[in-house]
């Protein structure tokens, strides 16, 4: 097996189960509310708050525990794989479990015969969970690093959510901030601001990214 | 081909607000291959100094260089963990994963893509560490002594030229700490050894060259033996009936309880309040004390 290959399998299998248990229960815990609405247009509302909101939460949680968290840090360290390397290895079963737990729920509701179409086309549809969860992932990374704690940076990504669920209003009008708003595609889906917004959302992510990177490489301040 | 280490006047502050406090404040050490014994107490700041010839902390001040590599740079700190093997005091390790998958994912990330090379090394070094058997069972089920083993294999899979063990027989029993020790010896005819410990047997038991490490400096360069023999003349063996420990500046390195009272190992100047007193031949540890005394350091002994 190629050696990414057998390197993503080890990231997989290293993280403590409950890094996947808890994607897992808020999964079956929409689809069960999926069942219930199932015919009205709560069923709608359900599966949009599951998609643009509770994928990229959980994926910005568990992004700020990707490497702190992990028990052998102190002997990657001592390797010479680069940080980017390092980062994005431990970031990419969070993102595998994104993409899963997406399309997992979106055929599952297909199967259960609940429309999603108002959400637009496959793409459109995916983009509404990506860019926010790409946005999160990257912030929750770098949060992480500054604080020099991952329950510190799982804190402040839930603090950033819950600040955009409760100032709705603000972030919808204000010039700015609308940009980086991160449920954009569900308040306003047809917006023409809205592949502005997906695009900043994206580019706060890598730029999140590339800082966590840096302040990665200060590995002392981790061990 | 063997590698040295060179260290000069390395200093690291770690601050908190106005505090400051200085792991290391000035240390120079050249070390050669073979096995190479840092001693000192806790706190000594023996694993500051591991954690930077590993490429993991930054030094404040002062130069290393590994193996022609000055290590301040990043490209070359790339290089010497290239050529590291490193197994720190506080080992994690992947539950979930097998001895054999923990020993791989650690060469893969070491660099070692070729899947045949190194399945046939990860076989190679859980032999030599006594793992065979135990390879293809979880990382949760094993003893404290076989997580150490697994630990080690990690830090050979990749035939490093300089390894790295800190504090490495902590917490294992007598049988898994000379096991441990003679897999050390029998590895270090082709490497640089690094061994930091705080317990003096160790170091007795296994190398030719040491340092004695305490409040950041280097108190002691040579061989045990010359730290040894450094004490000669002042180690003295008391026997008294009496409930209360010698002092008048002499350190207790050992009591034993007999027939007659207790006898007590004596490191000092001169015992002069006990005219019974006798001389003993001393060893490591007596060195280590009398060194301690000498240089004016805390020493952790049963007078303390």
């Amino acid at each position: 097996m190629n050696a990414s290959l057998v390197t993503l399998r080890y990231a997989v299998f290293s993280r403590r189960a409950d890094q996947y248990w808890f994607p897992a229960a808020f999964l079956a815990l929409f689809l069960i509310m999926l069942v219930i609405l199932r015919g009205s247009v709560n069923a709608f509302t359900a599966a949009q708050a599951y998609l643009a909101a509770i994928i990229p939460m959980l994926a910005g949680i568990l992004s700020a525990y990707a490497v702190l968290d992990d028990p052998a840090l102190e002997l990657m360290f001592a390797t010479p794989r680069p940080s980017w390397r390092l980062l994005l290895e431990r970031l990419a079963p969070i993102f595998l479990v994104s993409l899963l737990t997406a399309l997992g729920f979106q055929g599952t509701a297909a199967g259960l015969q609940v429309d999603l179409s108002g959400l637009g086309n496959f793409i459109v549809t995916q983009l509404i969970w990506f860019c926010p969860t790409a946005a999160l992932m990257g912030l929750g990374s770098l949060l992480a690093f500054v604080l020099a704690a991952p329950t510190g940076g799982a804190l402040a990504v839930g603090g950033v959510w819950i600040a955009q669920v409760i100032l709705r209003g603000w972030f919808l009008t204000h010039p700015l901030a609308r940009h980086v708003y991160l449920f954009y595609s569900i308040h306003v889906p047809e917006d023409p601001f809205l592949p502005v917004n997906q695009l900043s959302l994206v580019g706060l992510g890598v730029f999140c990214l590339i800082a966590a990177c840096w302040l990665l490489d200060r590995q002392e301040r981790y061990i | 081909m063997t590698i040295s280490i060179q260290i000069n006047q390395l200093k690291k502050t770690y601050r908190s607000g106005a505090k400051a406090v200085h792991a290391l404040d000035g240390v120079d050490l050249d070390i050669n291959s073979g096995m190479f014994g840092l001693l000192g107490p806790n706190g000594a700041g023996k694993t500051t100094l591991m954690r930077i010839l590993a490429g993991i902390a930054s030094p404040t001040s002062g130069r290393v260089v590994v193996g022609g590599y000055d290590i301040s740079g990043a490209k070359n700190r790339a290089i010497v963990k290239g050529m590291l093997g490193y197994l720190p005091q506080e080992l994690g390790l992947y539950p979930e994963l097998t001895a054999r998958q923990f020993v791989d994912y650690m060469a893969i990330l070491k660099g070692m893509d070729d899947a045949r090379r190194r399945s046939a090394r990860v076989s190679e070094v859980l032999e030599m560490v006594g793992l065979t058997a135990q390879a293809d069972r979880k990382l949760k089920g094993f003893s404290g002594g076989m997580k150490r083993r697994a630990g080690i294999a990690q830090a050979l899979v990749n035939d490093p030229r300089l390894l790295i063990v800190d504090e490495p027989t902590a917490g294992l029993d007598p049988e898994e700490r000379i096991r441990f020790r003679n897999l050390l010896v029998s590895l270090a005819s082709e490497r640089i050894i690094l061994l930091s410990t705080h317990i003096v047997e160790d170091i007795g038991q296994t190398c030719r060259d040491m340092a004695v490490l305490s409040r950041g400096q280097i108190l002691f360069r040579g061989s045990p033996n010359a730290l040894t023999q450094a004490a000669a003349g002042h180690v003295w063996t008391v026997t008294t009936a009496e409930p209360r420990r010698p002092d008048n500046g002499l350190s207790v390195v050992s009591m034993l309880h007999l027939a007659e009272g207790v006898q007590y190992r004596l490191v000092g100047v001169h015992p002069e309040s006990y005219p019974g007193a006798a001389a003993a031949q001393p060893g490591l540890e007596d060195g280590y004390v009398w060194l301690m005394k000498e240089k004016n350091q805390a020493v952790e002994t049963m007078a303390a």
